[in-house]
């Protein structure tokens, strides 16, 4: 994998938020980065556009991070490829980090965070197998604890 | 370069009053004439200017400590880069400007590690100021002496290009 070659798509209602983040990574080489300041717009936009990673943030007006990612893995990953998606969040509670895997999100990374934390996620999100498993989709559809 | 011109000549302090309020820019007159490092200092001048644009919003802690750490992880592959340029084309004062890059290195895990443990010891105007006044001198002063030898220099750029992305992949970082 090589961060030149990655599409981004940062999902945050703060735009100083994506600003950075999208600064972050055009730091380390990523050059196609779309920003989109909500959930539902950002669901509208991949049916169409497949980005490689989603950054999504945790807390936002309307569908959250949590929710949007239960709505990829529902609507989106029909392919049987799980669309990458991590989780950006100011809460570092462990409740949280569960709901978020529990949704099907890949990783997750609290802010204030290193580049090299961020870097470290992406390299290694990607670097897994993406496959969509039976065992995932029942865990998945399952209600949250 | 207006502004830069007022910085760096007759009214520093003037200049650092009014300069929390003031967008900062990379302007063609930054330019080392390599570019890979003037894509470097753009990074830099980016990040240290959004430290302006967050500083009194509510989730300032959360931008300005990811700016520090940014600035932490970049500037040490920015001098990493900057250095092994200097090393292959033979800079004479390479390690004076070394020093320059060690202080500055110093100072802003200082910051970071101020800020960490807790956001209002670092007065976040104070910190734009120093880091936005120390960025453009270093450029203006202490890169530009390398340029007659950098400068349109294929060695130069393979040089910055060999160190990429992976500088900042470690092994230790923990996953679901």
């Amino acid at each position: 994998m090589k961060f030149e070659d990655l599409r981004i798509l940062v999902v945050d209602d703060n735009v100083n938020m994506r600003r950075l983040i999208n600064t972050i990574l055009y730091s380390v080489g990523v050059r196609e980065v779309v920003e989109v300041d909500n959930g539902a717009d950002a669901l509208a936009m991949i049916k169409d556009w497949k980005p490689d990673l989603l950054l999504v943030d945790y807390v936002m007006d309307g569908l959250d991070g949590v929710e949007f990612t239960r709505r990829v893995r529902s609507e989106i990953d029909s392919s049987g490829t799980r669309l990458p998606i991590i989780i950006v969040t100011g809460y570092s509670e462990l409740w949280r980090l569960n709901e978020a895997k529990k949704a099907g999100a890949n990783d997750f990374i609290v802010k204030p965070f290193t580049t090299k934390a961020l870097v470290n996620r992406i390299q290694r999100t990607m670097s897994r197998d993406l496959t969509l498993t039976e065992a995932d989709r029942q865990a998945e559809a399952s209600p949250a604890s | 370069m207006e502004y830069l011109g007022v910085l760096m000549t007759t009214s520093i302090a003037a200049a650092e009053e009014n300069a929390y309020d003031r967008p900062i820019a990379w302007t063609p007159e930054l330019s080392v004439g390599v570019p890979e490092i003037d894509a470097d200092h753009k990074v830099l001048i980016e990040l240290i200017s959004q430290i302006n644009l967050a500083a009194d919003l509510p989730e300032a802690y959360t931008i300005v400590g990811t700016v520090l750490a940014a600035l932490s992880d970049y500037t040490e592959y920015h001098f990493i880069r900057e250095e092994r340029m200097q090393q292959v084309v033979g800079f004479p004062t390479a390690e004076a400007h070394h020093q320059c890059h060690q202080i500055l290195g110093q100072q802003v895990q200082h910051y970071l590690a101020l800020y960490t443990a807790n956001p209002d010891a670092v007065d976040t105007q104070d910190l734009f100021r120093f880091l936005q006044r120390w960025l453009f001198e270093h450029i203006l002063k202490e890169d530009m002496q390398y340029v007659p030898y950098c400068a349109n220099n294929p060695k130069a750029s393979e040089a910055v290009i060999a160190i990429g992305a992976e500088f900042f992949i470690d092994s230790d970082v923990g996953l679901f």
